[in-house]
């Protein structure tokens, strides 16, 4: 099995959002579609001691499936197709309790239930973000 | 992005020993149209595949368990800070 994708992200306190786009394939073969999606939920770790910092919440599929691919030539560059899944997570309210804290990984995980219809069970979309190291922090 | 599935016992016999070729006109197929070619790997493939080629004593040999069906998941993936 090939590694699984992971999008990697490095952010400061000069941030207030990280996005997370993809092009996500269905089990059909197909880039999934909104009716393909029967629910997605976000949870925030810090991926070394394992902690949830945030989550689980839920996010309504209609706003971050597309199925027109988007956001090509903007926030995505890994080609000039586009993305079907992006959402942007405020990282007010990820840090809301627990402080980001510099040169630590939080581990960004989307779970996308599929119809069953689809067949193909759960998706995971994950981005590493590396909280910038500062000065004082 | 297709896959083939296997199990692990396959792998394990398999391990290091074969080598899978993709050609370019099937890469492109995939990345450009989004649509899956069916790949079927069958008991004489595997039996091909699991022929021994060292003094390693032979080990069982797996039933074929290849399915032809996509692993769903994120083909490309992007993060970004605003």
């Amino acid at each position: 099995m090939p590694a699984p994708l992971i999008a990697r992200t490095t952010f400061d306190e000069g941030n207030r959002r990280i996005w997370t786009l993809a092009q996500l394939v269905g089990a059909h073969g197909l880039l999934l579609v909104l009716a393909d999606v029967d629910s997605i939920e976000v949870n925030v770790w810090d991926s070394e001691d394992h902690t949830l910092i945030h989550g689980p919440i839920a996010i309504m599929p209609g706003g971050v499936i597309f199925d027109a691919l988007a956001h090509a030539g903007t926030l995505w560059t890994e080609d000039d197709i586009g993305a079907n899944f992006a959402h942007k997570l405020d990282l007010s309210a990820v840090f809301a309790t627990t402080e980001a804290e510099g040169g630590r990984t939080y581990r960004i995980e989307y779970e996308i239930t599929t119809t069953s219809a689809n067949g193909s069970g759960d998706i995971a979309v994950v981005n590493l973000a590396t909280c910038r190291s500062m000065f004082g922090n | 992005m297709p896959e083939v599935q296997a199990t692990q016992d396959v792998i394990e016999t398999l391990g290091g020993t074969a080598t899978v070729e993709i050609t370019q006109d099937v890469i492109e197929y995939l990345f450009d149209d989004f649509v899956a070619p069916t790949v079927q790997i069958t008991q004489d493939v595997i039996e091909l595949l699991y022929a021994p080629i060292s003094d390693e004593p032979q080990r069982p040999m797996p039933t074929c368990s290849f399915a032809s069906s996509f692993v769903p998941g994120p083909r490309r993936i992007q993060g970004v800070c605003e």
